[in-house]
Formats: C-alpha cells, structure tokens, sequence
C-alpha cells in the first residue's frame, strides 16, 4: 500500500485520500488505525492538514476572527523582562588608587563588584568574594582569598601571578575567570597564557580556551568549549546558567548568591537532573520553573528554604 | 466525515489546534528537536486513547498537563530537562478577556503557510489540489478533466497533502515564532473551569 510503510503520517495521508475517493475499503482502514493509537494521531493530523487546504481563505481572502482569551506570551516575557532589568541593580566601577600597598576588596553574598586596578587591569567580583593585590614595579601579586573573580589583566608592567592558597599562577596578559574551590582554583583562559609550577616541578600551562585546575599536588588542563566559557562567566551578567547539573548541584551554585540558603532533604529530588539560564539575583524564577517543571515545591522553614516533592510536603 | 470517529474529530478540532504551544512548551522540556517531537507525539497518542475525554473541560490545557507530566517522568530517568522557561506554563494560563492581535495574526499566519505550501507544490499536483479541495471536483472528474488516472490523482493528493502536514509541523515547531503560532483562541469559556483556561484555537474551514 505505501512507499514508506514504517511512516504512520505518510500511511495516514494514502488512507484520508483513498477514504475521500472511494477507492478505500473502509473496514481496513478501521483495523489499520485501531491497531495503534499512533496511527490515529496520524490520521487527525492528515485530517487537520487536509481541512487547512479547503479553508475558506484560501479560496477567498476571509479569515475567520475571533477574540482572544489567553494573555500573549510576549507581554508576559517583556513585564518578566522590566523586572530583572529592576533587580538586576548594576555595579559600580570602583578605582582603586595608592599603589604598592596592599590593597583588598570583597562582596557580601549576593553582591557583584567591579575595580580597576592602578596598571589598567580590570577584576570583577563575584558573590562573596575577597581579593588582594599589590602592584610593584618588579611584579604584580593578587590573592584570591576566597569566591571568584573576573580577572582583565593589562599588558602594561610588571609580571603577574595570582595566588590561592598555596597554589600561585603566572599570568599573561589576557582574560581569566579564577574559582576558589576549596584548597584549588580553577581558571579558565578566555584569552592569554598562564604558567603554573605543579608539586612534582613540572610546570603546568595552559593557553586560549582552556581551564585548568590547580590543587597542592596536583594540576589538571583541558579545552573548554564556547558553551562553557559562557556559562562560566554568565554571573557577569548576573545570570547562573545550569547544563545537565543534578538539582544538588544546581542549588549549591545557587546558594552562593543567597542569604537564605536552599535545602534539597531527599536524594531522589537532588537528582534531578536541568538545565536553563537563570537570574542569580532572584531565585524566585528558578522556584517557578523547580515547581513547573518537576512539582518541586519551595517550602519556608527559619531561615532555609526546602524544596520537596509536591506530594510530600512536610507540615 | 463517516471516517472519524467522535474522539478524532475532538482531537483535530480541540487538541490539535493549540499544536504550536505544545511544541514550544516540549522544546523547553527536553534538549533537542527530536526529543520534543516524540513527547509531543507520545502526549497525543495518551490523549487520544484517553476513555474520559468528553469530559474534559479544557483539552489543550489537559493536553499540556499530560506533556508535563511525561517530561517529568523522563527527568526521574535521570535525563537532562531544560526548566528555564517551564514557569511559562503558568503565565501562559493567565486569562485576559481582551480580543489579541496576536490571534489575528496567527490566523493569517496558518493561512500563509497553507497557501505557501500549495504554491510550492509541482503545476500538475498543485492543479489536482485545488480542484479537489477548494472546487469540490470528485477525484473521478478530476481524472477526466486533465486526462489521469484515479490513482495518479490519488499520489498528487497524497503528495500535496503529505507537504502540507510537514509545512504545519515545521512551523510549530519554530522556537518563538509567537506571530506565526497555531494557538489562537479558545473555542469556549466553560464557568468553573478556572485558570487552566488554556488556549484551545480553532481551525481554519
């Protein structure tokens, strides 16, 4: 009967056209569509596209009109639009002057801060975040005491080396994004070089597009594609970005920028997996899409925040 | 038509018609085109096998809840579920009683992509279309006025009809393409069927 006997949709079409001209049988083309439901979606969508082509506007120019009930989307998108733009706040560009002292700057949670150093470097702060610098004429030293920053380091003076812990990196001139993780700090390379010496002496670098983690004994590099350079920085846009994270994961990232902190209590919920581009300056959108999306509802317990199952709700 | 039964002819007229919503609420839940495709599809085929559908307040709204909860069931196998925009799913329910343009709009739309893909077609299938659907020639008089075969009348309506059904699929499923979307108006309010009032459209001829 068909040339692709395996594409319902083509099957559905040779059977409304045969049904219309008479030239089907329609017992069989009853048994063929009750043998799968598959086959009977196929059947109204043919039906649907066959009844499009006998519109009345096609032979004349009138489209049947009729009032709207659902609000558009678009209105919705721009009002949610206008309410991160208001919450999203901005940061200052703050100049940090005297130079050769030791100079430091920090955020509170939630906070992002941007700083222009004496050399023409430019560091962003992330949430929560403490940086210290000193800029001399025979070198240039930063420490990243905790959090993450946005590091722009200018091609103007003398060497550059970041310091986290005990881990201490050199740094070209060029673009870098540098997470304390613990004892080690993961930089990625938008563009530059960096130089570190790892625990055996060998020396680890790592170059354009690159992340490398660097830990007291040990030092990893590996390519880090557009997507994940964008979704590294994205909290300079103060947006988190998630991609395939398990929800604990997703709302560890998440309490970073939070005072009041969320709680994951059943393992089977952590791991959840999701992805999306959020405001991290607002969790209520990440809340709305959680309870969308998986029925996870945001519960106020003190001064945390449990996200449960709908069906389980603690009281 | 004595073809369709009652539940296909709620299903075209009721529950395919919001098709444009549920494609781009199904690319939102799932990471790829295809994936969306097969929940949407795997969506209709519970819905039409669903005994109760007469009493369904709101189809495209139920439809919706169905695919929700097929994605949900999806992200509990440990696959990878895109949230960002499913807050959407509610303010998409939000119910305004002014008349949009964008229904409008969308109505003219369907109709462009119809008539796009009937000028698309080759002469000779295009000429045995228009005069099937939009003269009401019998395929047997069609057979007769160009010299055919039924059968070969038969493969053109199959074919035009075939680029059709892909042209409308396609389409739907543009990410964003709010102006050029099937979902358009509800058919009917029903009291007491509260926020889920969700478009339900309606169809053209």
């Amino acid at each position: 009967l068909t040339e692709h006997p395996s594409d319902p949709a083509q099957e559905a079409a040779e059977w409304l056209v045969r049904l219309d001209s008479g030239s089907a049988d329609p017992a069989a083309f009853r048994a063929w569509r009750d043998a799968d439901p598959r086959r009977a979606v196929a059947f109204a969508e043919a039906v649907r596209a066959w009844e499009a082509l006998g519109g009345r506007g096609l032979a004349d120019a009138a489209v049947p009109l009729r009032p709207a009930r659902a609000a558009s989307r678009r209105a919705v998108l721009r009002a949610a639009g206008l309410g991160a733009v208001a919450l999203a706040g901005g940061s200052a560009l703050f100049v940090a002057d005297r130079a050769f002292a030791r100079q430091s700057a920090e955020t509170r949670v939630g906070e992002r801060r941007r700083l222009m150093l004496d050399d023409g470097s430019v560091v962003e702060l992330n949430t929560d975040s403490r940086l210290a610098w000193r800029l001399g004429d025979r070198g240039r030293d930063a420490w990243l005491e905790r959090g993450e920053a946005a590091l722009e380091v200018a091609p103007a003076g003398a060497p550059f080396t970041l310091h986290a812990g005990s881990v201490d990196a050199r740094l070209e001139p060029g673009r870098y994004n540098a997470r304390r993780r613990g004892p080690a700090v993961e930089l990625l390379v938008f563009d530059g070089a960096l130089a570190a010496e790892a625990a055996s002496g060998r020396t680890v670098r790592a170059g354009d597009g690159s992340r490398a983690v660097l830990a007291p004994t040990a030092a990893a590099v590996r390519p880090a594609s557009p997507s994940e350079q964008a979704q590294t920085s994205a909290w300079r846009q103060d947006e988190i970005v998630f991609d395939g994270d398990p929800l604990a994961a997703a709302v560890e990232e998440y309490n970073r920028y939070l005072d009041r902190k969320l709680v994951v209590p059943d393992p089977t919920v952590a791991r959840l997996r999701l992805g999306g581009r959020f405001r991290s300056t607002d969790p209520r959108g990440f809340l709305a899409a959680l309870e969308a999306a998986f029925g996870v509802r945001a519960v106020e317990r003190g001064d945390r925040v449990l996200l449960v199952a709908e069906n389980q709700a603690p009281e | 038509v004595a073809w369709l039964r009652d539940v296909d002819r709620w299903f075209v007229d009721e529950v395919l018609p919001s098709a444009a919503l549920y494609r781009r609420v199904a690319a939102r839940l799932t990471r790829d085109a295809g994936a969306a495709e097969d929940l949407v599809q795997e969506a209709y085929v519970r819905v039409i096998a669903y005994p109760r559908w007469r009493e369904l307040a709101s189809p495209s709204a139920f439809t919706l809840q169905v695919l929700r909860n097929l994605a949900r069931d999806a992200a509990r196998r440990e696959t990878v579920v895109r949230i960002d925009a499913a807050a959407d799913l509610h303010e998409r329910e939000v119910v305004c009683e002014a008349p949009d343009a964008h229904a409008v709009l969308a109505a003219r739309q369907e109709l462009d992509r119809v008539r796009a893909a009937l000028d698309a077609l080759p002469p000779q299938c295009r000429a045995v279309v228009r005069l099937r659907r939009l003269e009401g020639r019998t395929p047997r008089q069609i057979a007769e006025q160009l010299g055919l075969s039924v059968s070969t009348v038969e493969k053109h309506l199959v074919k035009g009809l075939r680029l059709v059904m892909e042209r409308l699929a396609r389409s739907d499923a543009t990410p964003g393409a709010d102006k050029r979307s099937l979902d358009r108006a509800p058919e009917r309010s029903r009291p007491g069927s509260g926020r889920v009032a969700g478009p339900a459209g309606q169809r053209l001829g």
